[in-house]
């Protein structure tokens, strides 16, 4: 990794594109200005590892081989949601829903 | 582009209708950089959860929904780049798809990402999993409260 030292109001540029400036320097926090095409993604890294173990975490393994999420979604809230949206379809349309 | 989710934009069927469509992730999944398909399950009678799952024997499989009609002021705004990345013109090519997370015991909550939503164009069946521009209006542990959603 490049490591370089700068102060405030110095900046790096990065290709054509893309200009990283220090706009101000407080304590341990430091505030950095990004101009980059709209193209470019620029995230905070906490959220790209927040989604990472967000994953992880709903990740089933060992899943029957049929889709048969009965189950895995024995939770009372997924039961009940289940129960709600297919009463609500029922209701639109104006029969039972017997599939 | 920003999408708003309402409940008429809850339709399983993609594709050619059918209840098991392949998604292609040309880009993964975040944490699973290596996955490049996966196939969307799903049952009516356990809708509107759905599967999404590698195509082989105890492949990695995740739980699925629809945000519409389930979570209330929800919307996405999808970048530019993954715009043109997927290709989707409005909401009726596009699939959003929030990834569930089951509590570890029965009684506990789902939970919901609204922050990382796998947006899937319904026509190409290509996805990929995007941080929403407004992600910080939203959590990547919502809880799903059922009585409490306005359902």
């Amino acid at each position: 990794m490049l490591i370089l030292s700068r102060k405030l109001d110095q900046g790096i540029t990065i290709g054509d594109e893309i200009e990283i400036s220090i706009t101000k320097i407080e304590g341990d926090s430091v505030k950095i200005g990004i101009s980059a095409p709209r193209s470019i993604s620029i995230l905070r890294r906490e959220i790209l590892e927040e989604m990472q173990s967000s994953n992880l975490a709903a990740a089933v393994t060992s899943i029957p081989k049929q889709s048969n999420l009965k189950s895995t979604l024995a939770a009372s809230s997924a039961k009940q949601l289940i129960a709600q949206m297919r009463a609500k379809k029922a209701a639109k349309e104006g029969t039972p829903d017997n599939k | 582009m920003k999408l708003k989710v309402d409940e008429d934009s809850n339709v399983p069927e993609i594709g050619h209708a059918d209840t098991r469509s392949e998604i292609k992730l040309p880009q993964g999944l975040f944490g699973f950089a290596e996955i490049r398909s996966m196939e969307l399950v799903f049952d009516q009678d356990e809708l509107p959860f759905m599967w999404l799952r590698e195509q082989k024997q105890d492949g990695l499989a995740f739980i699925v929904l629809e945000p519409g009609g389930i979570i209330s002021n929800y919307s996405v705004e999808i970048s530019d780049a993954d715009v043109k990345f997927l290709d989707i013109t409005g909401p009726e090519d596009t699939m959003i798809l929030n990834i569930v997370t089951l509590p570890p015991d029965q009684s506990g909550k789902v939970s919901l990402n609204l922050v990382g939503p796998i947006i899937v164009n319904r026509k190409t069946l290509t996805g990929k999993q995007c941080i929403i521009n407004n992600h910080e209006e939203f959590s990547a542990r919502h809880v799903l409260d059922v009585g409490g959603e306005g359902l």
